[in-house]
């Protein structure tokens, strides 16, 4: 099938849209797992400068793929769980900004919100909420991700020595 | 007011919110400032439970331990050097018309925000982190390893740098308050002894009621 130049534009612009709409956290969690999968162990073996032994640069680099497993799963599902939570208190109106709450005594929109809308101040309002609701979740979701990296990278280290155990063969007697 | 709404109403984040919305480049670096904090505390947890797991052989442990330790303290500088560069938002402007110049949005302004994250991200944690850092951090694990994680030629256990700071156990808060008088117990206190009697100056011989040194037998050895 031949892609036009547009077509290909318009299916990345798509794209962009679904994954922005995850968020600025999950987003940075994604691209931060998706690197370290695929490219970090790349560079720690095949990596010009280095002249350390084989053994242990496929040690150092099977812990990356499997650090960035069990990272994602664990993020993916402690943030969906936060988000859910933050989601139902801000249904029940638990949740209020001082940016929203000027906004509705007639102060002013940020422009980029009104524009998104066309000008229409109602429609803007409910924008400018659920912009500020995503940047809260963002922040709280960063604060978690970090809380979370102590169990992760501890079930990660205990995982990975056994896969690097059982695809390294270490016929290596070095001692240091 | 519920411990939430005291964030949510507070004037330093309705600020930051508002810098969120109407400024992409800043919301881009803000995540790219996360993303590093997030990494900066990680690699210290890796370095630290690297260092602590038996289960990786000795002699491949201080490697693996060196290369989190090198990949932390480079990966925060350059992540936020390139991270900051990209989401300028000249670059991103060039870019944005460059890829998406007929392309049709439902809501522009969350796709421009979103663009500018992901390149700021992808240039900062994927570029910079995954194949800058490695390059930089391997072979400077590497002197790491030789310069910084001695090996006790005594017990055959290998010291890690910064190790005492990452463990704050009791044992430890002993560690460095022994540390100090080390030199004078080396001198004076026989390993047979479970305590002994620390050795008084002149003038201290009424000033210092610390007698008593437990476990000097660890200490010594």
């Amino acid at each position: 099938m031949k892609v036009t130049p547009i077509r290909f534009n318009q299916r990345m612009a798509n794209s962009l849209e679904r994954f922005s709409s995850q968020g600025g956290e999950k987003i940075a969690n994604y691209i931060n797992a998706a690197g370290k999968f695929a490219i970090a162990p790349l560079m720690i073996m095949y990596n010009p400068f280095s002249k350390e032994s084989k053994e242990n640069k496929e040690w150092a680099a099977i812990k990356q793929p499997i650090e960035a497993l069990v990272t994602i799963a664990a993020q993916l599902a402690a943030l969906g769980l936060l988000y859910k939570r933050i989601d139902k208190l801000a249904a029940k109106g638990k949740i209020n900004f001082k940016l929203v709450d000027d906004a509705k005594k007639g102060g002013e929109i940020p422009k980029p919100i009104l524009d998104a809308v066309s000008g229409n101040r109602t429609k803007a309002i409910d924008e400018l909420y659920k912009n500020c609701l995503d940047i809260f979740k963002d922040r709280v979701g960063t604060v978690l991700t970090i809380a979370l990296y102590v169990p992760v990278l501890a079930l990660s280290n205990r995982i990975f020595p056994k896969v690097a155990d059982f695809l390294i063969k270490d016929n290596d007697d070095e001692q240091n | 007011m519920s411990k939430i709404n005291a964030i949510t109403q507070s004037n330093f984040f309705n600020k930051h919110l508002s810098k969120v919305i109407n400024d992409d480049a800043f919301a881009a670096k803000t995540i790219v400032v996360c993303s590093v904090a997030k990494d900066v505390f990680a690699y210290t947890v890796r370095y630290k439970t690297t260092m602590d797991n038996e289960k990786i052989p000795e002699k491949r442990r201080p490697f693996v331990a060196a290369m989190d330790l090198a990949s932390g303290v480079v990966t925060a500088i350059a992540q936020i050097v390139v991270g900051f560069a990209i989401a300028s938002p000249k670059l991103q402007g060039k870019l944005w018309n460059t890829i998406f110049k007929d392309a049709q949005f439902k809501n522009i302004g969350l796709a421009k925000k979103g663009f500018a994250t992901i390149l700021a991200l992808v240039g900062s944690g994927v570029i910079t982190e995954r194949v800058l850092v490695p390059l930089i951090a391997t072979p400077m694990a590497e002197k790491m390893k030789n310069k910084y994680f001695t090996k006790d030629e005594k017990t055959g256990k290998t010291h890690y740098p910064f190790y005492e700071y990452l463990h704050w156990s009791s044992k430890n808060l002993e560690y460095f308050e022994t540390k100090a008088k080390t030199k004078e117990a080396d001198l004076v206190a026989p390993d047979t002894f479970d305590f002994y009697i620390r050795p008084q100056r002149p003038n201290e011989l009424f000033a210092d009621t610390h007698f008593f040194v437990p476990r000097m037998k660890e200490i010594n050895r």
